[in-house]
């Protein structure tokens, strides 16, 4: 069973062929961007399946990330998942891109409840906790204030991770229990998905989970007035 | 980058369209000789989700699009017979448009032609309406296009495929968003064009004098904004519209439309003859649709002793079947692109032209 697992929800793009029976990966690309991720990721597909030896037809399972991320960037994987699917009929699975951090959290040895927390430019993060060695989720991906962020897991201690962790940890109050930190940056990244497809859900099809709604006012009402219709 | 089109020069491709508010799909055959032939085109418009906004909201769309394009793609090659392994080449609009839209629809064009390992043709959207006559009605180039749509107003001289010459542009509004703010003002519904054109047919063009913008100027450039502004003081100085108020506007902002743009064509008429194109005036672009602008076009080209072509209106508007078409037209020379190709957000046919007022920081748009 290979699967073909990519990412580019924030600001990397990676891509992983991984082979589900012997569990390991067979080949992968990571790159820190912050855009570009529509143009390097089909050439970066091509690479990784290159580099496994191994051609599309071959791929049993898409793994995708769903968001939430970039707008552009959740897009970007879940349009190419949907597409490849269209050309050569396989299942996806996906999870979303906290989700995938956290595995890589708790692959730098971390034990206990995990969470993730990713600055946005306004000052919010998107927001989730995970707990176990499946990373069962503890609390739903959201977008939130750092301190409502903070007052969902006032009760036991996390590894807090992600761009917005000391945010989250700063707004710590008095009575809350201790968190740990963890400064380095947490990717979503295509071989730490990989590796969990086969516990992932089938998505068909898989859908963006974007967290916020778009940036849209109503029209305004025009200024000239109109004699009721005789 | 170029490649091969078969030896026989006859292909099968895919088109995508995902530049602005419409989801579009649909699969084109060319022949050898050059002719081609329509095997499915499937549309879906997002307009309902816009209405609320006023306008085309950019990220509203590019979600809409990456809800639903699998599915028109996927549609529109049943509806062809055909399966992706049939094709020769994948196409896409890259731009100029809505870059959250252009993403979704080039992405997914890549996509397809990695999996099934055909050729990517990366299409301007404004080189698709140029080329469209040649599928409808065979015309090749040279002949000289208007294209009139909600983001476009150009009038291109069409020498080749890939060989556009810019003769004029607008400096403010599109013809389109200049219908688009007319209806709004006169509390129309979106989209403006066919409601103005509708409330025209009852109205008096004549009751209110509106500016023919541009006219008589030398270099054949169009405006439309002042010509909006203008329709906004006539509705104020009347106080309270009355159905017939909004009729009589709409037929005054019609016909001014139609003069302005009538002179337009004389003055680039003049410049095509200077360099030798024949006489064929090709309209694309979603106001094609217009039966006024038509009618008044079709005079200025009779006078002049030069003829009109315009292709049916569902071939006017955004669609996929002139995306396939152009990427056909591409292909068949040889025109590819590699798969880490960019879309362009502005991207102009004519890469000299000098950019007209209004093109922003960023260079012209189109």
């Amino acid at each position: 069973m290979i699967i073909l697992a990519f990412d580019t929800c924030f600001g990397a793009c990676s891509a992983a062929v991984y082979g589900a029976n012997a569990n390991n990966t067979l080949a992968q690309r990571f790159e820190v961007m912050d855009k570009g991720h529509s143009e390097r990721l089909i050439p970066m597909l091509a690479e990784v399946l290159a580099g496994a030896g191994c051609a599309l037809r071959d791929v049993s399972t898409l793994a995708v990330t769903v968001g939430p991320g970039s707008f552009t960037g959740v897009r970007t994987g879940l349009a190419v998942a949907r597409s490849l699917v269209l050309a050569h009929a396989c299942e996806i699975r996906g999870t979303t891109s906290l989700h995938v951090m956290a595995a890589g959290v708790r692959a730098m040895r971390a034990e206990g409840p995990i969470a993730i927390a990713v600055a946005t430019r306004d000052d919010l993060v998107y927001f989730a906790a995970f707990e176990g060695t499946e990373l069962a989720q503890t609390v739903a991906p959201c977008l939130a204030t750092p301190r409502d962020a903070a007052r969902r897991i006032a009760t036991s201690p996390h590894t807090i991770a992600g761009s917005g962790a000391t945010l989250v940890a700063a707004v710590h109050s008095a009575g809350d229990c201790a968190h740990r930190v963890i400064t380095e940056p947490v990717f979503a990244r295509a071989d730490l998905l990989a590796g969990m497809t086969v516990r992932l859900p089938v998505l068909a099809p898989p859908r963006p989970l974007y967290l916020r709604e778009a940036d849209a006012k109503p029209a305004a009402a025009g200024t000239l007035t109109f004699a009721p219709a005789p | 980058m170029t490649g091969g089109a078969n030896p026989a020069g006859s292909c099968l491709v895919l088109g995508i369209e995902t530049s602005c508010d419409e989801t579009a799909a649909a699969v084109v055959a060319r022949d050898g000789p050059g002719r081609g032939r329509i095997l499915s085109n499937v549309v879906r418009s997002q307009w309902e989700q816009h209405r609320a906004f006023g306008g085309v909201v950019p990220e509203l769309a590019a979600r809409a699009h990456v809800e639903c394009l699998d599915e028109l793609i996927a549609e529109a090659l049943t509806t062809a017979g055909i399966g992706l392994r049939d094709l020769d080449a994948v196409a896409a609009t890259a731009g100029p448009g809505l870059i959250g839209g252009l993403i979704v629809g080039l992405t997914s064009a890549k996509a397809l032609a990695f999996a099934a390992d055909k050729p990517l043709v990366a299409v301007n959207h404004l080189e698709a309406h140029a080329l469209t006559v040649g599928l409808t009605e065979g015309l090749l180039p040279p002949y000289l296009l208007l294209l009139v749509s909600g983001g476009h107003t150009q009038i291109l001289g069409v020498e080749g495929v890939g060989r556009y010459a810019r003769v004029a542009t607008t400096i403010d509004d599109a013809l389109g968003e200049a219908f688009d703010k007319t209806a709004k003002l006169l509390g129309l519904p979106q989209p403006g064009g066919p409601h103005v054109e509708r409330m025209a047919r009852t109205g008096d063009a004549t009751r209110f004098d509106l500016p023919r913008p541009m006219a008589g100027r030398e270099e054949p450039h169009f405006s439309f904004a002042g010509l909006k502004t203008a329709v906004r003081r006539r509705a104020q100085e009347l106080g309270q519209l009355t159905p017939q108020d909004v009729a009589d506007l709409c037929a005054a902002f019609e016909l001014a439309v139609t003069e302005s743009v009538a002179d337009r064509c004389r003055k680039a008429f003049r410049w095509a003859q200077l360099r030798g194109l024949p006489r064929h005036l090709v309209i694309a672009g979603g106001v094609a649709a217009n039966q006024r602008l038509r009618a008044g076009l079709d005079v200025v080209a009779a006078d002049a002793d030069w003829t009109l072509h315009v292709p049916p209106v569902a071939l006017c508007t955004d669609n996929g079947a002139m995306i396939a078409w152009a990427g056909a037209e591409r292909f068949a020379r040889g025109l590819i692109d590699p798969l880490d190709v960019a879309p362009r957000a502005r991207w102009p046919l004519d890469a000299t032209a000098i950019p007209a007022l209004g093109h922003g920081r960023l260079g012209a748009k189109a």
